[in-house]
């Protein structure tokens, strides 16, 4: 039996360490071509987050380890891949991306694809618009078909974009309207000064025609990388608030002005706000305050479990001064009710309420996303107690162009026991080779994938590093991951260059966020404009996660 | 049953088939042909506007605002912002860039335009774009172009 394989079980296929043959390969290649043509259910991603409670079951197979070193990418101006082939592409004119979502909708796969603030010219159109949201069709990925841009702030650049989107379908939202999908995405994203910033829903029912359903909040500043659990229609909303005469006293932070906002959205035409969180120290009245700095960092995005597992991982502080904080979700939901002054002048003990553990980093690495992975089988203490543990793939934002700043990494982090989260291996790209730091634009970690997908949950944690592109890491020994695959697009003609303030200019890609359809595809969004790249996984990468 | 397994190997094959030529098609990315016809049928996008060294020459580093750059070079092919305040990130990662598109006989090129916080031009630069230049390397050098094993 491999070392990694935990004891038989009835789901596992048992491929031991022999290559595949040449039927396996006929029926591998047969059921790729057939999964997009014939399309999974809905209901087949329907129960796990954000669509459900339920948490995919690891069942690692025995597909060996170490059975290749990262081989170097190629030239600057070219596309380099390791264990992945590239797919599909859309330009997505050009707009820088920050968030890529894919939805199975109604027997469509649907990319959203958030971008940043700017301005560019819509395809479909031929006006120039305010950088929104794109919309696309990627059911044949190879041939990715541009549906639509909903436009976003008009008005200052500087206080616009649309960095963050949601989709949850009305089927599974209490209250939503059967047959319905809905869009909650972020409107605007500034120092907040003019207070324009909102969250809104759309209908993308018709993806290709969205229509503007209502604002949940609006006088916002910085607003950012939410969370919307479906099945319950529960939001987190990250953003701050801008002061005003009638409301002075509001939440503090340091470096990323960001709290959350969490309204119920299970009926999305009608929002129901249940409370302002954060960390221990921002609230307007405080006393106390955890993690480094006072006022603590800001959060910047939540990933909530659900509720099976009743739990929200929260990461703080981006790309410094980091805190991880892990929250009972029931406490934090309904530990408001019935108060008046609770759900946004909470007190220190009604902040600490809800939570069960946290973890300060070291400060020059951030919280910038925080997924969990339960029940990881661990290789070699099959016969003890702990042979079971539950995993945060913890990720810092490297923030610097032409590495100005330390290296940024991701971290596995052991939160089995909740109360002492224990660091327990390190995901890091080297600068060489790949000469990554001098290649412009930012290197370093950024965001890991954040789809409960079965086949890869618990086996690969998938994560954008900017100019070194997607990278993926075998996490199946999480107390010695290693890196299995990576893709690294080329520039091309919509590529920005990156420019320092001494007036040095480099044009590189710069992958920003990564998502997994119910494929295995995955998405990779550029931040230097470069559009949107479909890849797949191949090798060694792609053996990990075969039954 | 026998008939259905004939089907099923048949219907795989020629998938395979298809998959393979869809994959040699694929090598890079490649515009949607069907998107830019429909594209063209409904509003035509604007060209890219004519600028030459010398008028670009014109815009001074430290002093012309954006004004300024509207007036000589028109309206920009592309306005970027990353926008991210929140982040802690260096400052001058978050400014305004105005890029306008050219053409010369060496190929495409993008004048890039990067604002400070009052609004005054900081850098100012004619870039060759990325695929020119990967034209370029070709020419120059054969090489592997993947580092797949």
């Amino acid at each position: 039996m491999s070392r990694l394989t935990e004891k038989p079980d009835k789901h596992q296929v048992e491929l031991g360490n022999k290559s595949f043959g040449k039927g396996k390969r006929w029926r591998l290649r047969l059921s790729l071509l057939l999964l997009p043509a014939v399309g999974m259910p809905a209901s087949a991603m329907a129960d796990y987050p954000p669509n459900g409670p339920d948490i995919p079951t690891i069942y690692l197979n025995r597909a060996p380890r170490r059975p290749e070193r990262p081989p170097p990418p190629g030239p600057w101006d070219q596309q380099s891949q390791w264990n992945t082939e590239f797919v599909g592409y859309d330009s997505l004119d050009g707009r820088s991306t920050y968030q890529p979502l894919i939805v199975h909708q109604d027997a469509r796969e649907i990319a959203y694809m958030a971008h940043h603030a700017g301005v560019a010219t819509n395809r479909l159109t031929g006006e120039m618009e305010p950088n929104g949201t794109s919309i696309i069709d990627v059911t044949n990925a190879r041939r990715p078909r541009y549906l639509a841009h909903v436009p976003g702030p008009p008005g200052s650049v500087d206080a616009a974009g649309s960095q963050m989107v949601r989709v949850c379908s009305g089927d599974v939202l209490p209250r939503g309207q059967r047959g319905k999908w809905y869009m909650l995405r972020t409107h605007g994203n500034s120092s907040g000064m003019e207070a324009l910033e909102s969250q809104e829903i759309f209908d993308v029912t018709d993806p290709a025609h969205p229509t503007f359903l209502t604002t949940v909040v609006g006088k916002l500043s910085n607003t950012h990388k939410n969370w919307w659990e479906c099945d319950t229609g529960i939001a987190y909303l990250v953003s701050g608030n801008v002061p005003d005469s009638t409301n002075p006293n509001l939440w503090h932070h340091s470096g990323s002005n960001q709290h959350l906002k969490i309204y119920d959205l299970s009926d999305p035409a009608n929002p129901v706000y249940i409370r302002d969180f954060g960390l221990v120290g921002q609230e307007p009245n405080a006393t106390f305050y955890e993690g480094i700095v006072n006022p603590p960092s800001g959060i910047h995005g939540p990933i909530s479990a659900g509720t099976t597992k009743n739990r929200v991982y929260m990461a703080y502080g981006v790309g410094s001064n980091g805190v991880f904080q892990i929250v009972d979700r029931n406490v934090l939901l309904h530990g408001c009710d019935g108060s008046k002054t609770c759900p946004f002048y909470p007190t220190t003990q009604e902040m600490l309420a809800p939570q069960k553990g946290y973890l300060t980093m070291s400060p020059d690495q951030g919280g910038h996303s925080s997924f969990p992975v339960f029940g990881l089988p661990i290789p070699e203490f099959h016969d003890f107690s702990l042979n079971r543990r539950d995993i945060v793939i913890l990720v810092s934002e490297a923030g610097g162009n032409f590495c100005e700043e330390a290296p940024h990494l991701a971290f596995l982090v052991d939160v089995t026991n909740e109360s002492t989260p224990f660091p327990i291996s390190t995901l890091r790209v080297p600068e060489f080779p790949g000469d990554f730091c001098n290649k412009g634009g930012r290197f370093g970690s950024h965001a890991v994938a954040e789809s409960f997908y079965p086949p890869y949950y618990g086996k690969l944690a998938i994560i954008s590093w900017f100019t070194a592109g997607v990278r993926i890491f075998d996490i199946r020994d999480p107390f010695d991951p290693e890196e299995v695959g990576y893709f690294i697009p080329a520039p091309n003609e919509n590529t920005i260059a990156t420019c320092d303030p001494s007036g040095r200019c480099a044009i590189a890609i710069q992958t920003n966020n990564v998502e997994v359809d119910d494929r295995g595809l995955i998405y990779l969004a550029d931040r230097a404009g470069t559009g949107m790249h479909i890849v797949k996984l191949t090798g060694h990468a792609r053996r990990v996660v075969e039954p | 049953m026998m008939k259905v397994k004939w089907l099923v190997c048949g219907t795989s094959l020629a998938l395979c088939c298809i998959s393979d030529i869809a994959r040699a098609a694929d090598a890079l990315p490649q515009p949607d042909k069907s998107k830019v016809a429909e594209a063209k049928t409904k509003k035509r996008a604007p060209s890219p506007v004519r600028i030459n060294d010398n008028t670009f020459s014109k815009i001074k580093v430290g002093d012309s605002t954006g004004d300024d750059v509207k007036a000589l070079l028109g309206t920009p092919w592309r306005i970027t912002n990353y926008g991210e305040t929140y982040c802690g990130c260096p400052h001058h990662d978050m400014q305004e860039i105005w890029e306008y598109r050219g053409r010369d006989s060496s190929g495409t090129y993008k004048y890039h335009i990067e604002f400070d916080d009052e609004g005054v031009v900081h850098t100012a630069k004619k870039i060759p774009d990325a695929a020119r230049k990967q034209e370029n390397q070709k020419r120059l050098a054969k090489r592997p172009l993947t580092a797949e094993r």
